[in-house]
This record gives C-alpha cells, structure tokens and sequence, in this order.
C-alpha cells in the first residue's frame, strides 16, 4: 500500500504543477503586448547558437568529428534542456520570493517541498525557446541519420539528465540564497551552463568535461544523450551508467534541496 | 549654506555606489562569471582552429579571435542599460514621484546613480579582461587603437543607457519591461558583433550591421585594438554611432518632457 500512497502523492503533485501552468500562462498573456516581446525575445537564445554554429561551419571545417547538422541539433538540445530549466526554476524569482517571504504561503501548502518551488517561479516565455529549437531539431534530423534504438536512448538519457539539471539547479538556488542572499550565483551558474552546452564537452579538455558533467551536470542532457544519438557511444553499458549518474544526482540534488530548506528563515511577509 | 547642484547628485552618487558595495560577492562572482564565459568562447574558436587546416580564419590569427572575444566582454560588462533598470524600478515601485518631488533634474539624477556602478565594473571588471586580452595573447598596441577602442567604450555606455532611458519611459505605459531591456541587449549583441565578429556573417547582412548603431561600439572599437581594422574605417564606423547617439538622446529628451507630465504611480 506505501507504493499506491507514493503514486497517488505522484499523482496529486502534477495536479499541482498542471494548476500552476494554467495559472502562470492565464497571467503571462494578460499583457499581450508584453508577451509577445518576451516571446521573441527567448527566441533570440534559438537564433544566437544557431547564428553561431552556422557562421563557424561557413568559415572554417567546424568542429573535428561533428557535422554541422550534427552540431545544430547538440545546440538546440542545449537550448531546450536550458529552457526546461529556466521555464521550472527562476533563480531571480525564487530567491526574490523567498527574500520577501511570498514564499512562506506557498510553502503552507499540502504538496512537497521541491513541487512548490518548481510550480511557483518558472519563466514561461522560454516556451518560444523550445519550440523553436525542437523545429531545428527536425529540420536537422533530415540530413542526419539516426536508428530507433539510438533514439530511444536519447529520449531517456536526456530526460534523465533534465531531471538531475533542474534539481542541481534547485539547489543551487537554495545554496545561494543561504550563502548569498543572491540570485547571482545561481542565475550566472545556468548561464554557464547553456554556453557551454551547446558545444562537445571533449573541447573543453577532461577537467573542463568533469565539471560540466559532475560538478555542473547539464552535459547529463546535451552532451552525452547526443552522443548516443548519433551512435558516437554504442556501448549499453556506458547509456546505462549515464542513466544511473543522472538518476544518483537527482536524488543527490534533490535530497540536499531538502536539507538545505531546512535552514530557511522567511524575509519578511 | 544650501547644497549645490553639484554635491546634491554627489550624495546620489555616493549612495549608488554604496548600493552596489552592499553585496560584494555579487561583484565577484560576476567577475568569475564573466571570465568563464570568455574562456568557453575561446575553448570553442580552440576546437575550430584546431580542425582548420589554415591558421587564419578570415584574418584573425587564433590570438587575435580569443583576444577578441576577451575584449567583447570586457565592452559588454559596462554595456547594460543600467539607466532603463533604475527607472523601470522607480516608476513601478512608485519612488519616482518622490524623485520628481525634489529639486532635482530625474535624468542627471538616474546618470549620477548609475555613474559608479558603471565606474567600478569598468575598473574592475573591464580592465582586467581587457589587460587579459592584450597581454596574454600578445596584441600590439598603438596609442590611436587604445583611445579608439577607450572611445568605444564610452559610446557603448552613453548609447546602451540613452536607449534604456527610452525604454523607461515606456515603464509608464507598460508593467514589464525587463523584455524589452533584454532584448535591446540581446540586439547589441548581434548586431554589435558580440556572438560572432561581424566580417564573419553574410554579405547581405552588411547594410543592416553598418546601418545599425552597435557595430560602432563593440565590433569596431575590438577590431581596431586587435589590429584588424584600420584606424581610419574605426573612424567612419564611429561617426554613424555619434550620429544614432545624439538622435536617441535628441528623442529621449523630447519623450521624457511629454511623459513628465502625465506621471502617475500606484506605489510610493
């Protein structure tokens, strides 16, 4: 019966979040004329990167061992995993609300700790963002060749990795506004992040791979699940380690998301 | 006595300053952010270069590319519209009826409290990426290219803020503007040269780029100081920026004294 009490917890927890959604997109369009501006403007993310990727391919050979649609597809994962993040968890808003005490009400709702924080602090607009990188992605999947299996692959590494990215950056958020009282850290953390990521973590040498895969995970979303999508790493073993790394962080992350929290004083009300 | 003007915005200044000082990790982790995302950008143009099969990429030897994007980001630091932020928060949060109350000019006002956050980004933000960028990699420097590009810089503060104060002004028809600020930047990037240098796009872009006030204060002044344009061309580039600069600030005005009237707040 603790299993149908976990699934029905599961169940009530994306109630909360669909709510949260709902109410977050009617609150965004109220002011039509600012969404729209914030909508384009998340998709000058899409634009830059792929401004980017093209004018290198167009000058030079590119990256040794990736093709440019190969490299337009890694650069619009990235975007849309940094989307993911920054649509679930604002670090501005959350240490904004926390150092207000807004969150305090939140935090007296029936649901989990890490619910509340990604139903209450998103930034919507990054849609456009990930839209317009899966149109890329499309585009780009014509001229690339990709089997079932290595498609399938990806679609659970990068969720997997997805899910430790936004729980890494939960706690980060939380360490920073304990340490800091700051936003910066973390906004600048995930800034990192997305410039990084959109590019083969091998060019960064081993140390710089390590970071963007231990100490800031995001290469769990971009760099490794592209790699498996493009049968650069064809080894069930190494997907299967990838897989587990992610899920180990999340709960790592997630867990310290908690015990950091408990440390929470309000800042006001 | 009473106070002059002067040491009436002073005080402003002096609290803008201390504002900034209260958080002084902030300015720290900026800086290492800022660091960081400079060196990706040349880890990345490493990689290109690594796999070219010559070592020059349209002009740019490998040091100049990796100097260049150091010195972007050293114009970029200053580069955001401070003045557009302040005002937005001072109209929304309703304080600006308070700043009008004041025998105070608004706009000098705004210019004294964003002067030495700006002052204290360029010192210790701008300049260090900037020594980075000269020293490591070894770029020859002529007194013409640094007052060129010292020149640069100040129009890339005068214009991003002149365009921010436009900007604020809109915060008295619209609630949030921070997607405008945003994207004003996000064109100073593109346009400018802040992605990818501007010789690098296509041709048919040419028009729009020289059109277009950015280039003048971050593609051209970089470019001159890394010695892949001549002091002259800088010149030309420069000119059309004053042109845009002096027009935006002609209009700033003019919309600042049609919209003063009509100021009103919720808050305060």
């Amino acid at each position: 019966m603790r299993g149908y009490g976990i699934l029905e917890g599961f169940k009530r927890s994306l109630f909360m979040m669909y709510l949260s959604q709902v109410y977050a997109w009617k609150g965004f369009f109220v002011y039509r004329l600012q969404s729209a501006i914030w909508l384009l403007y998340a998709v000058s993310y899409t634009v830059f990167s792929i401004a980017t990727i093209t004018v290198i391919y167009n000058v030079s050979s590119g990256i040794a061992g990736w093709s440019y649609y190969q490299m337009l597809i890694l650069a619009s994962v990235s975007t849309i995993a940094v989307s993911s993040i920054w649509y679930l968890i604002s670090p501005w808003n959350l240490v904004d609300m926390m150092r207000n005490g807004k969150i305090d009400m939140t935090l007296s709702r029936p649901f989990g700790l890490v619910t509340l924080l990604l139903s209450v602090n998103g930034f919507t607009p990054q849609i456009s963002s990930m839209l317009s990188s899966v149109l890329i992605i499309a585009f780009s999947l014509q001229y690339v060749h990709v089997s079932l299996a290595s498609l399938l692959a990806f679609v659970a590494l990068f969720l997997a990795g997805l899910v430790a990215a936004v729980m890494f950056v939960a706690f980060t958020t939380v360490l920073s506004y304990m340490l800091l009282r700051s936003a910066r850290f973390a906004n600048n953390i995930v800034n990192i992040m997305g410039s990084a990521s959109g590019y083969p973590l091998s060019i960064f040498g081993l140390v710089g791979s390590m970071v963007f895969t231990v100490l800031l995970p995001i290469g769990l979303a971009t760099y490794y699940p592209a790699q498996v999508l493009f049968s650069k790493v064809t080894d069930p073993l190494a997907v299967l380690a990838c897989l587990s790394f992610s899920a180990l962080a999340a709960v790592v992350f997630y867990k310290g998301t908690y015990w950091l929290f408990k440390g929470y004083t309000s800042g006001g009300g | 006595m009473p106070a002059s003007s002067f040491e009436k915005y002073y005080a402003m200044a002096l609290f803008g300053l201390k504002n900034e000082l209260y958080y002084k990790m902030d300015f720290l982790i900026f800086l290492v952010t800022r660091l960081a995302s400079s060196l990706i950008m040349v880890a990345i143009w490493a990689a290109v270069y690594a796999s070219s099969h010559s070592a020059t990429i349209l002009g740019y030897r490998a040091p100049e590319i990796y100097a260049y994007f150091f010195l972007v980001s050293a114009i970029t630091s200053v580069g955001w519209p401070e003045t557009g932020d302040n005002m937005v928060q001072d109209i929304q949060g309703g304080m600006i009826t308070s700043y009008l109350a004041r025998p105070l000019s608004y706009p000098v006002h705004l210019l004294f409290e964003t002067a030495p956050d700006l002052f204290f980004t360029a010192l210790f933000l701008s300049l260090p990426l900037s020594l980075i960028a000269v020293y490591y990699w070894s770029i020859p420097l002529t007194v013409q290219s640094v007052l060129v590009f010292f020149v640069g810089l100040c129009m890339a503060v005068a214009l991003t803020n002149a365009i921010g104060f436009v900007i604020g002004i809109l915060a008295l028809k619209m609630t949030n503007l921070y997607g405008v600020l945003n994207l004003a930047f996000a064109m100073l990037m593109f346009f400018g040269g802040g992605i990818v240098p501007l010789n690098m796009l296509p041709s048919w872009s040419a028009p729009i780029v020289s059109a277009l006030p950015f280039q003048a204060v971050l593609y051209t002044p970089v470019s001159v100081l890394i010695g892949t344009m001549s002091v002259q061309a800088a010149v030309s580039n420069m000119a059309v920026g004053l042109a845009w600069l002096a027009a935006i600030f002609v209009a700033s005005m003019a919309m600042w004294k049609a919209a003063r009237g009509n100021i009103s707040t919720a808050g305060g």
